[in-house]
């Protein structure tokens, strides 16, 4: 009994210790208001496009510096134009003189949760001045980023899996983007008619700010019906499966809003097998919504612009290796490209090519 | 000796059966009592009842004149009527000691007291005198030993009655006499054995007394010093049926024609078995468990790679890499593993007749069930299956139904030499009598038939010939004018 | 009437759950009961019961594909490049169904001849095809299929129903028929029942196996195709988990995941009463958090109702009652 009681007492001494670590890390985390308040409703938050210029130009570094960046998966294109981005933004620090390597990986697969969590550990254990995070989930990578705040490595997120451990997030705005979607259906019926949205994985916080955009934005308007938010678990024939019942349903479905461009595709197939004239927004702009459009299939998706994503994110971290303070949260630019603007380039699109400024 | 437990007017009926009906007898305390019947006679209905599984539709049991209600088999064991199941039912990855205690394991707080377990382990095996140690992995037992373990698992508490049903038809004859020392040594120790068996000389060797059941019907509880085995199996089987294997046909055994002609065969579990089969002949297959004759005939089915020799079938060298190879060849391997090597479970009784040669049952690409249908009504018939209806599925058959159905299922082939492994083994006099009459039939066809057998009175009443084995060697032929026991069990066991 | 009630029970219970799936939906929406409506529910089985079929058949043998998702997007992608190649339209055909024989080969390889456990064997396979399909796509979907591809499995028959449905319908009869009335398969349910016995019996297990499994996947790769004919595209990330809804499918079609039992018409009816389930939902316009639950209870019901109904019939089957 008296060795129950000993065990029993440094059980608890145990727990009350790692709460109180705990309590401790967790209050020096350095976006931790952020979370409270939502990546995606956070009143410090800044658009990319309002503080270009603000920002003035990138301060001098002298020492070498070397970046790790742990995406996700390069099956994916969204990742793959992510690392191309970082990559380039970190050619053009060297280019103007800057002492810059950058080592971008990728996990395995979208849900290769352990092996991702390895690519960042490997990444503190060698050691890098900073490391950029895409986390394929919110958790999943929480031991590598407590290793890595430990040993005084800073982070940035970028785009992906909002965490408290970096103190900069670069990326989409999701809400805005479920705003951007549902405004330009809006727009292109005339203000009057049937609307639905399909949704990614029920539980990826994206999804729910986009779908969440999507509905605040038809909240007040009178003339338009929100007849079905159904998920499509991210996947082409679930998307179209979907669509085509609801087409079924509602012959006068005037658009579906997607969650991302995949579905989007797949909802676009069903409505032109159902000869409908309902009208399909995606999400993240890739190649092939692009193309669609070009084509006068797709109608139109927001697009991420991820290449440029991924370049601010770079930026960004050097800025504050430099020792200059940047917001918690920056929203890349964004905007919904349709049949107009398909063809148009970045520049064309905002007025500026993006290039770091450099003194 | 007053009674110790009375079965008093026990009828069970199940959905459109009768089981038990009106069942009235008594067992003796201390006493070893047998009960016999036929399957399907309704000892397992009645051990199920005494153990508590279900209740009796009407009647009661009482023990020392109280009657007693079981909820179930955990109360019954409580009151202290245990149980060594026929299959033994055990978890081969642990040890001997936590299948002891599967589920009242000893513990302190919220962990396993192994110490305690082993422990008591120790005690109980010590009291059957057994070298099995708790820490022994059950998967490494023998089947005997593992026997042993299902014994002590019952001997656990204050039991007052052990029932075993069939304990021996997995046990060598060392471990049946071993088995029997146990039994006798629980009689001395005051409890009382319900012994179920097919098997006349282990009921005339231990039992005291014995009860028979026919068709659910109690038919005589006899004392077994004063009775014969035929007055037994007339009470049986309600007929006069011959016990031992005797041939009714004479011998058509060819000497001049070699069907089968083995030379110098060799495999992981035998060496050098060279010998020849005739046309029409019935060769015995003798020696005890592990001798390597199960192998040996494997070796030549081509179930088990051979490392060396050869095998002529009718003159021509026969490569079998597959049993496929060997039934195209004409050859039908009558496994003793009837449940696990025979019967497809989820078929029926013409499926499985049908399988080793559904091609004759084609119509272009498609099988005609018709045709199948047909087969099995045909084969059915001749072999005796009752019931004989091709749709029966065969795993509800009593055992030596369902050996009927796999004998039918290789006389629809065109096997031309039968390979039987312990054909009648586990099941019923009345079924033996018909199989024993059907490798005659085969015979007198002109088929050549090997017959493996453990029962001496079997393997010499049938064979024309004998082969003995031992350590996987042949230790000799004897021609059916020499057959003697002594000769026979001499060959198995000293080689010489 | 009895007869046909005794040898067809256990796909009798999910035939039973099926109707009143739909007699649940249309009560409680109108619009539910409807031709399109009932055409859109069978369209929507195509996928997951051409999947289910394959499935039924290798979980038959004692087996269990978990690459069949794979497979699928690994076809798609194929197949779509083949037809962007413009091979012509019966060997673009010939040469997909011959492909997805291959994939399903190589898992009865690995079980049957190799003597993998099925589940550690195809979920090997699962990522290999997957990998393949990446590889050769470079990670981006196969787009624009030319239209004379796509219509050769899916070309409409009415505003709601294409030629899959047709697809899907012959190719239930074929295995039917060749689970059935076949030496293959006989063989395939003796192997499921006892692979010893069959061995013994002279059935060539690993040949049975390795057979069954090429034709198992036949119908993931019509699947695949008639994927690409609905959407124009092959997508190397399609298809992912959608072995577990073959299964289900199969499941509740009475197929028993031991072995040795179940058939297509099952599989069919299961099939059929998913599909009609996601749509009631939407239709309904549940709440996606909630379909997950329905889903699941509908599956453990339907399996619940298999037992319940086992027993019942139990009691009153011939089988049971010994013949003197």
């Amino acid at each position: 009994m008296r060795k129950f009681r000993s065990i029993l007492a440094l059980v608890l001494a145990l727990v009350m210790s790692m709460g109180m670590v705990a309590f401790a890390e967790e209050a020096a985390l350095p976006s931790a208001d952020v979370e409270e308040q939502g990546y995606d409703f956070y009143d410090g938050a800044v658009e990319y496009n309002e503080i270009r210029e603000s920002l003035g130009p990138v301060p001098a570094l002298d020492e070498e510096i070397t970046l790790g960046f742990t995406t996700k998966t390069f099956e994916n294109e969204f990742w793959r134009m992510e690392k191309e981005g970082a990559e380039q933004a970190a050619q053009m620090f060297q280019d103007a003189g800057y002492n810059v390597t950058i080592d971008v990986r990728g996990a395995q697969t979208e849900t290769d949760e352990e092996g991702q969590l390895t690519l960042l550990l490997d990444m503190v254990n060698k050691g890098y001045d900073a490391i950029l995070i895409s986390g394929i989930s919110a958790g999943n990578l929480v031991p590598g980023m407590e290793a890595a705040l430990e040993a005084g490595i800073d982070l940035t997120t970028v785009m992906d899996a909002f965490v408290p451990y970096a103190s900069t997030t670069v990326g989409a705005w999701h809400y805005q983007a479920g705003v951007q979607g549902a405004e330009w259906i809006y727009n292109k019926i005339g203000g009057e008619g049937q609307v639905a949205c399909i949704t990614g994985l029920s539980q990826a916080t994206a999804a729910q700010a986009r779908t969440q955009g999507f509905n605040d934005f038809f909240a007040d308007k009178e003339g338009i019906e929100v007849v079905a938010v159904q998920n499509g678990d991210w996947d082409r024939q679930k998307a179209y499966d979907i669509t085509q019942t609801l087409l079924q349903q509602y012959p006068d479905l005037g658009g579906i809003y997607c969650n991302n461009d995949t579905m989007a595709m797949g909802a676009l197939e069903a409505v032109v097998a159902a000869g409908s004239e309902c009208v399909i927004v995606g999400t993240d702009g890739t190649s092939e919504a692009l193309e669609s459009i070009r084509a006068g299939e797709l109608d139109a998706t927001v697009d991420f612009f991820p290449t440029t994503m991924g370049a601010i994110g770079v930026e960004m971290q050097i800025r504050k290796l430099a020792g200059q303070e940047v917001p918690k949260v920056i929203y890349a630019p964004q905007c919904v490209r349709d049949i107009d603007n398909a063809d148009m380039s970045f520049e064309e699109i905002f007025g500026y090519e993006y290039a770091p400024i450099f003194e | 000796m007053a009674a110790y437990i009375e079965f008093r007017h026990i009828t069970k009926v199940f959905p459109g059966q009768k089981a038990l009906d009106d069942v009235s007898f008594s067992i003796n305390r201390g006493e070893i009592h047998a009960i016999i019947g036929e399957n399907g006679a309704g000892k397992s209905t009645l051990l199920n009842i005494l153990h508590g599984a279900f209740p009796a539709t009407s009647g009661e049991i009482t023990f020392d004149g109280k009657p007693v209600h079981f909820s179930g088999t955990a109360d019954a064991i409580k009151f202290g009527i245990a149980k060594v199941h026929q299959e033994i039912v055990s978890i081969p990855e642990m040890t001997v000691a936590e299948n002891l205690f599967l589920g009242k394991e000893p513990t302190a707080g919220i962990f396993l007291n192994k110490r305690k377990m082993n422990a008591e382990a120790e005690r109980i095996l010590g009291r059957l005198q057994t070298d099995i140690r708790p820490t022994d992995r059950m998967g490494s037992l023998s089947t005997g030993q593992k026997q042993m373990v299902a014994i002590a698992k019952a001997l656990d508490g204050n039991v007052k009655l052990i029932s075993f049903d069939e304990p021996t038809s997995s046990l060598s004859d060392a471990e049946v006499k071993v088995l029997f020392d146990i039994i006798a040594d629980l009689k001395k120790s005051g409890i009382t054995i319900l012994y179920i068996s097919h098997k006349m000389s282990e009921i005339f060797s231990i039992c005291d007394r014995a009860t028979i059941l026919r068709d659910g019907k109690f038919i005589n509880t006899v004392q077994m010093r004063s009775t014969t085995r035929d007055e037994i199996i007339h009470d049986m089987v309600g007929r006069d049926v011959s016990l031992f294997a005797q041939r009714t046909i004479p011998s058509q055994c060819q000497k001049d024609k070699v069907t089968l002609e083995v030379e110098n065969l060799s495999g992981e579990m035998f060496h050098n078995v060279s010998f020849q089969l005739h046309k029409g002949e019935i060769l015995g297959f003798f020696g005890l468990v592990g001798a390597g004759r199960t192998e040996v005939m494997r070796g030549i089915y081509g179930a088990d790679k051979v490392t060396g020799g050869t095998v002529r079938l009718n003159g021509k060298t026969l490569k079998c890499s597959s049993p496929h190879d060997a039934i195209k060849a004409g050859i039908a391997l009558i496994s003793e593993n009837r449940k696990e090597e025979g019967i497809v479970p989820n078929l029926n009784n013409m499926d499985n007749m049908a399988l080793p040669c559904l091609d004759k049952f084609r119509s272009a690409m498609l099988i005609n069930t018709h045709k199948k249908y047909e087969n099995a009504k045909d084969k059915g018939g001749k072999v005796g299956l009752r019931p004989n209806d091709p749709e029966f599925m065969t795993m509800s058959l009593s055992g030596g139904n369902a050996q009927k159905v796999i004998l039918a299922r290789w006389m629809s082939t065109d096997a031309t030499v039968m390979i039987f492994d312990e054909p009648t083994k586990g099941i019923d006099i009345g079924a033996k009598a018909d199989i024993y009459h059907l490798m005659e039939q085969m015979a007198q066809e002109g088929m050549s038939i090997i017959m493996i057998s453990s029962e001496l009175t079997e393997v010499m009443g049938m064979s024309d010939r004998i082969l003995v084995m031992r350590d996987g060697r042949l230790t000799a032929e004897i021609e059916r004018g020499q057959f003697s026991e002594e000769n026979i069990l001499n060959y198995a066991v000293e080689g010489e | 009437m009895k007869a046909l009630y005794r040898k067809y029970r256990r796909e009798w219970s999910a035939l039973l759950a099926l109707i009143v799936t739909i007699v649940l939906f249309s009560i409680l929406e109108s619009s539910y009961l409807s031709v399109a409506n009932l055409t859109t529910i069978i369209t929507q089985a195509v996928t997951y019961g051409l999947m289910g079929i394959g499935m039924t058949c290798v979980i038959i043998t004692g087996g269990i594909d978990l690459s069949v998702g794979s497979a699928l997007a690994l076809v798609a992608c194929i197949g779509a490049q083949l037809a962007k190649a413009g091979v012509p339209i019966p060997i673009w055909v010939v040469v997909c169904l011959a492909m997805g024989f291959v994939f399903g080969a190589i898992n009865g390889f690995l079980v049957g001849v190799l003597k993998l456990q099925p589940f550690v064997a195809t979920m090997g396979t699962m990522s290999i095809y997957r990998g393949v399909s990446y590889v050769i796509t470079g990670g981006f979907p196969v787009l624009s299929v030319p239209r004379d591809y796509r219509n050769v499995f899916n070309f409409q028959i009415t505003s709601t129903m294409t030629f899959s449905v047709v697809v899907f319908l012959v190719f239930a009869v074929i295995m039917t028929i060749v689970l059935k009335k076949t030496k293959l398969g006989a063989h395939t349910y003796a192997i499921g029942g006892n692979e010893d016995a069959a061995r013994l019996s002279g059935v060539r297990v690993g040949r049975t196996k390795v057979i069954m499994y090429g034709l198992a996947l036949l119908g993931t790769t019509l699947a695949g195709l008639v994927q690409v004919g609905r959407l124009g595209t092959g997508d190397p990330s399609t298809g992912q988990g959608y072995e577990m809804d073959a299964i289900a499918a199969a499941a509740i079609g009475g197929t028993s995941m031991a072995g040795g039992r179940g058939n297509i018409f099952g599989t069919v009816i299961g099939a059929i009463l998913f599909s009609a389930l996601k749509v009631g939902l939407i239709v309904m316009g549940v709440d996606t958090f909630y379909q997950y639950i329905v889903t699941g209870v509908v599956v453990i019901f339907a399996a619940y109702l298999e037992i319940v109904q086992g027993n019942m019939m139990q009691k009153g089957s011939k089988n049971e009652v010994r013949v003197k």
